[in-house]
């Protein structure tokens, strides 16, 4: 077959192309899309994992939300929004709103503060540094799961060691997840020891990019420690702190692991929180369209909780 | 009808068994004639509760895959685990999934419905897939009868269904002077003397209150004092009477008064661990615990613990001897989804054999076949107030741990859970019954509804 390539080197490709044979033609037309078309066509595979891995997950539970798709009964009929309405109007459902969002207010609340006050002390030089630093990670290191399971032990009323702690420095013993007004409280002291040194790294890589200039003039002009830290540090913090603030909210609005394993949820339904929820629903109940229906009502909540934050993130300029 | 076992029948129905026993333990997997080998280089999953039995069947996995050259992947989890995976390996059409352990009486109207048990049935008829020394008849007639869902047996079972029974402290009962409780009166006068007379060191009792996993032990307590979770004719919702109403007040009371801080989060984990550590004088719980007790290394409790068959109350009488209310069989199944049948089936009758039944009755389980109970070795190494008690507890039918009527099992038991969990707590139990009650009855008639 005769080519065109060889009658002049000199001469552009697609020009040597032309009038060629049907697949030299082809070629061309290959080559010009591809450069039409570069803007779509790298990100194409990114592209196409997150249709297969997060769009289509999220359009098959939207559809199933809609089905009577009841496991135990084999049924699979069209039920529109009848399972949203049936959420609504559950009180249970509601309850593990309230308890999602309370959950979610302790935990975040309480991981950065701890997690600012272990990096403001790891922040200073001071001989074993370097094992605190170490101690302060370790949790977050941890399974989940593993580390559930010691709380658990460590919880229970009769044999944890926790209650036998209180009791030598005088206190009264406790029932801890046993009480249903304690029980959130006692899962969201796991959650903070667990992600608390998440806050601290970040906000200790924030701690050691502040400039040293506007806390010395401090300093000249005879502000306290703590003047400095509330009127210097936090602000200048402030793009790490929504950094911090967007990926905690998020976890501890997804939490599962910790809450099931210590609790599955109980006592009766007193640590039940939406996730909890929808996994009864769907894997103990095998109510799978009603299950979906939950997860896309957490969906949109974990959505507007992350949209309301990036708007914060914007405005403090992170 | 069930029929009970008595020490005749046991005698007579065990005529063949007694051959058995003579083969030794090697003898009944290794018959001669069968071909083992059909299936060798296969890789078979198990996903199974981490618990005695399962872990005799662990010890045999080796011995398994030199007779017939299938390698068997074992999982073995806690039971709330356990529970979960099968269901969403199912859920999830897993076809890797092979053979897994199976509670009738909780998930087994489901699974059935979903289509994901093997009826074994006809593989137990085809002599050139089972074992001739397997003998099907060699089972309790009550506990083939429970494995039997119309003419289909989906499960082998691994134990004989059995009431729970109480475990108290011999050395406590007779410091203090008590007799063996024989009513749930006298659980509960026990209780308050130990409790009181060690300072309140020793708990009274000990029971599961951790919601819907109470709800099996707390049924036969139901029944005794003369509820009922359905109406036996109509199937109906029947717990909300004033009977049933005694019945989960007395359960959370002697919890409250004489029972261990924080119950409601008791599941039998948390029981036998409190037990074993010397901490309560009674468990009501299953039948299975005898070796955790008696195991020295773990428990303090060792060569001081009696047994009692399940106390009476009022209502005992009316409902003990009745025929059983629906399948009740505990043991391995073999998933539909899987593609390994024949295989499976080989490991699961392996596994069910009276090799099996004897080790499991040795250490402190109930049987199901018939040689087990009369095995010289048996009746020689356990305590004689131990055999008697399984023997009545195996012949008195188990009521379920929900209104037997309820398909969705889990969903019924939760909502009955929240009534134990009210109790215990001291709230209002009568208010907690009535929600719980209409839950079950709405669920009830929802699930008419599909089904029609």
């Amino acid at each position: 077959m005769t080519s065109g390539l060889s009658a002049d080197s000199g001469t552009p490709f697609r020009v040597r192309c032309a009038g060629g044979s049907r697949h030299q033609r082809f070629g061309e037309w290959l080559i010009g899309a591809v450069d039409r078309n570069l803007a779509i066509l790298f990100p194409l595979p990114a592209l196409c994992l997150v249709g297969v891995l997060m769009v289509y997950p999220l359009v098959y539970t939207l559809v199933l939300s809609t089905r009577s798709y009841d496991l135990g009964f084999r049924s699979y009929n069209f039920v529109g929004l009848a399972h949203y309405a049936t959420a609504l109007t559950s009180p249970r459902f509601w309850d593990a709103c309230v308890r999602t969002f309370s959950f979610t207010a302790l935990s975040v609340a309480g991981s950065v503060v701890l997690g600012m006050v272990m990096a403001l002390i790891i922040n200073r030089e001071f001989r074993g540094v370097r094992w605190a630093r170490t101690a302060f990670l370790l949790p977050m290191v941890a399974t989940p799961v593993a580390t559930s399971l010691v709380w658990m032990m460590m919880f229970n009323p009769t044999l944890g060691v926790l209650n036998y702690l209180l009791q030598l420095v005088g206190l009264p013993p406790s029932v801890w997840v046993a009480d249903p007004l304690l029980v959130i409280p006692s899962l969201v002291l796991v959650d903070i020891w667990h992600f608390a040194p998440f806050a601290m790294l970040i906000l200790l890589a924030g701690l050691r990019s502040l400039p040293s200039e506007p806390f010395e003039s401090a300093m000249m002009d005879g502000a306290s420690r703590w003047q400095s830290f509330w009127h210097i540090t936090v602000p200048l913090l402030q793009p790490m702190l929504v950094v911090v603030l967007i990926f905690r909210t998020i976890d501890s609005l997804k939490v599962f692991d910790i809450i099931w394993v210590i609790t599955a949820g109980g006592p009766g339904f007193s640590s039940e929180t939406l996730y909890v929820y929808a996994y009864h629903q769907a894997f103990d109940y095998l109510d799978i369209g009603y299950g979906s229906a939950v997860i896309v009502v957490f969906t949109a909540i974990v959505a507007a909780a992350s949209v309301l934050w990036m708007r914060a993130r914007e405005r403090v300029g992170a | 009808m069930a029929e009970p076992l008595s020490r005749r029948g046991l005698l007579a129905g065990g005529a063949a068994g007694l051959a058995v026993v003579g083969l030794g333990e090697a003898g009944p997997a290794r018959a001669e004639g069968f071909d083992w080998k059909k299936h060798a280089g296969t890789t078979l999953r198990v996903v199974t509760l981490k618990f005695p039995l399962s872990e005799i069947s662990q010890a045999r996995l080796a011995d398994f895959g030199q007779l017939t050259g299938i390698k068997v992947q074992w999982e073995m989890l806690p039971e709330d685990m356990w529970r979960q995976k099968v269901k969403v390996q199912h859920l999830g059409g897993a076809t890797d999934l092979d053979v897994f352990l199976s509670y009738y009486g909780q998930e087994g109207q489901q699974f059935l419905a979903s289509g994901w048990y093997t009826d074994m049935a006809p593989m137990m008829r085809d002599p050139a897939l089972t074992n001739p020394d397997f003998a099907w008849d060699d089972f309790i007639p009550a506990v083939r009868q429970g494995a039997t869902v119309d003419a289909k047996v989906p499960i082998i079972p691994d134990r004989a269904a059995a009431l729970p029974i109480l475990y108290y402290r011999r050395d406590l009962f007779e410091q203090f002077k008590l007799e063996r409780p024989k009513t749930w009166q006298d659980v509960r006068n026990a209780a308050k003397t130990i409790y009181e007379g060690t300072n309140k060191q020793v708990f009274g009792i000990v029971l599961r209150g951790k919601g819907a996993a109470a709800t099996s032990m707390f049924a036969p307590v139901l029944y005794d004092f003369g509820g009922q979770w359905i109406d036996r004719a109509s199937g109906d919702i029947a717990f909300n009477t004033p009977e049933a109403l005694a019945a989960f007040e007395w359960w959370g009371a002697v919890l409250r008064d004489y029972g261990p801080p924080g119950s409601v989060n008791n599941h039998w984990a948390e029981v036998t661990s409190i037990y074993s550590q010397g901490r309560a004088a009674m468990l009501f719980d299953d039948i299975t615990f005898i070796t955790v007790f008696g195991d020295k290394s773990k428990s303090t409790v060792a060569g001081k613990v009696g047994y009692a068959p399940a106390p009476t109350g009022p209502g005992s009488a009316a409902w003990r001897s009745l025929p059983p209310y629906q399948p009740n069989a505990n043991g391995l199944a073999i998933s539909a989804l899987g593609k390994q049948q024949e295989a499976s089936w080989l490991l699961v009758q392996y596994l069910s054999d009276k090799v099996a039944s004897k080790r499991y009755m040795l250490q402190g389980g109930l049987a199901p076949r018939h040689s087990a109970w009369i095995d010289p070795d048996v009746i020689k190494a356990l305590d004689p107030e131990f055999l008697e008690t399984g023997r009545i507890s195996t012949q008195i039918n188990y009521p379920g741990t929900s209104p037997l009527s309820i398909t969705n099992v889990s969903k019924a038991r939760d909502f009955i859970g929240e009534v134990i969990v009210t109790s215990i707590q001291g709230g209002n139990v009568k208010a907690a019954l009535g929600t719980a009650f209409t839950e079950c009855v709405d669920l009830l008639k929802e699930e008419r509804t599909k089904k029609l």
